[in-house]
């Protein structure tokens, strides 16, 4: 009896050593090179997430078949969702990148990518977990498409950088 | 048959054993020289160790800060360089303490206060390695905070629960229960740490080695620290093997902060991971994307 505390915390510290030890070796052997960015159909994505066209499958189909209809455009938009925030990752290096440039102005300008990146990394990740809430139960919740429009923000932001690079 | 006299002292008490064994009495009086030799060099082997193991890592502490001040990277780890500065003063007073014999009382509140200091010290750290994936935005950085702050206070939370079940059913055992807030925090430390490396693997972002350094040691010296506790409230090992152990896990943290500190880094710096020239081909890249 006595040795239980004992062993339950020699246990989770070999956890947790061990799971200090599988990041470090994980971080020593990523290069740090971000790949390259992936395309993302944004007015597919828009429509997946569009109110109106979930109203109009609503009132056309039967609950059963909406609800699988519904679930199967959830996970397609699951897809794009993940797409977006690795590209939104890639962006936080790329601002990061341009932050450092010597001219204060596209330094600020690399700041805001890495800002807005940030901010659409997360909203992504909320999204993804609203996301899959509303796989449980499809005819109440839906998601929303205001994320492809944080995309094109930040990626119009980001695009509208190699004129300052040039400078 | 009288009743034999009660031994007097170890070396009649074995010399008793001896006669009983038929040994004589002159082996026997070197057997009994020779083990409180071997019994005295062991002591004095253990102090030796225990003392190395008390020195060495502030010694190895200050070359940490001295290859810190060198390559100006104090300036990046404020909340580092200074938790090096506390721990090698704190050694200092508390070894001119000891040198002195000043009372014990004295000497635990001055260690006490240092271990409340290393603790706040290192939650410090942990909220820097945090910050360093977003260094330069101020607004960001505000964010980072406020999601340190939320997850500290759900991880401690979970970390009193954890403690509390673990000594709950032999809270009879425990010699000082006033160290499960020590425990508490510690165990809150390693969820925190666990915390920045899956924040970085969130964002996409590669560690810096030094941050990396930082985290491993902490992390070894927290991670431990609990299991230590128990070993000596629960007197599963002997307390001075347990100090050693705890003293000998301090020492390899700083040997993997100095390596850290001295090994060349893979990247020049931490903002420069993609060149100008790359991050233009990737914005054009980008550009065609969206208006293709």
């Amino acid at each position: 009896m006595v040795m239980i505390p004992v062993i339950v915390l020699a246990t989770a510290a070999v956890a947790f050593l061990l799971f200090l030890s599988y990041q470090v070796w994980w971080q020593s052997s990523t290069t740090g090179e971000i790949e390259n960015l992936s395309p993302v159909d944004l007015e597919a994505f828009r429509n997946l997430t569009d109110p109106e066209e979930v109203h109009f499958l609503r009132v056309n189909l039967s609950p059963k078949e909406f609800r699988r209809i519904q679930r199967m455009r959830l996970r397609a938009a699951g897809a794009y969702l993940s797409v977006i925030s690795q590209n939104a990752g890639r962006l936080v290096v790329i601002g990061r990148s341009v932050s450092a440039h010597p001219d204060a102005e596209t330094a600020a300008a690399g700041l805001d990518v890495v800002h807005r990146a940030f901010q659409l990394k997360l909203w992504c990740a909320l999204s993804l977990l609203k996301l899959n809430v509303t796989m449980i139960c499809p005819t109440l919740l839906s998601p929303s498409s205001r994320i492809a429009d944080r995309y094109l923000d930040v990626s119009s932001l980001t695009a509208s950088l190699p004129k300052k690079l040039a400078a | 048959m009288g009743i034999r006299p009660q031994p007097a002292t170890a070396e009649s008490a074995y010399c008793s054993l001896c006669t009983a064994s038929k040994i004589p009495l002159e082996r026997c009086r070197t057997r009994v020289y020779i083990s409180e030799t071997v019994a005295l060099r062991r002591m004095i082997s253990l102090h030796l160790i225990k003392f190395y193991l008390w020195v060495a890592p502030h010694v190895l502490l200050a070359v940490v800060a001295a290859v810190m001040l060198r390559s100006r990277r104090y300036r990046e780890f404020p909340v580092f360089f200074s938790y090096l500065l506390f721990e090698i003063l704190q050694f200092c007073i508390l070894f001119l303490m000891d040198r002195l014999e000043w009372q014990v009382s004295s000497y635990k509140e001055v260690d006490l206060l240092g271990r409340a200091g290393s603790i706040a010290f290192r939650f410090g750290m942990i909220q820097e390695m945090l910050e360093a994936s977003v260094a330069r935005c101020a607004p960001l950085r505000q964010t980072i905070a406020r999601m340190l702050r939320c997850a500290a206070a759900v991880l401690a939370l979970l970390a009193l629960v954890f403690i509390g079940s673990v000594y709950s059913w032999s809270f009879r055992e425990m010699i000082v229960p006033a160290y499960a807030i020590d425990q508490t925090l510690n165990i809150l430390q390693c969820g925190l740490l666990a915390f920045v490396f899956l924040w970085h693997r969130f964002l996409g972002l590669k560690m810096r080695d030094f941050v990396v350094g930082i985290a491993l040691g902490i992390g070894l010296v927290a991670g431990l620290e609990p299991l230590l506790h128990a070993l000596k409230d629960f007197r599963a090992l002997d307390p001075h093997v347990v100090d050693l152990l705890r003293m000998g896990a301090y020492h390899v943290s700083v040997l993997i902060w100095l390596y850290f500190a001295i090994v060349q880094e893979a990247f020049p710096s931490d903002s420069a991971v993609v060149s100008f020239p790359d991050a233009r081909k990737w914005a054009v890249e980008l550009g065609r994307f969206l208006w293709s």
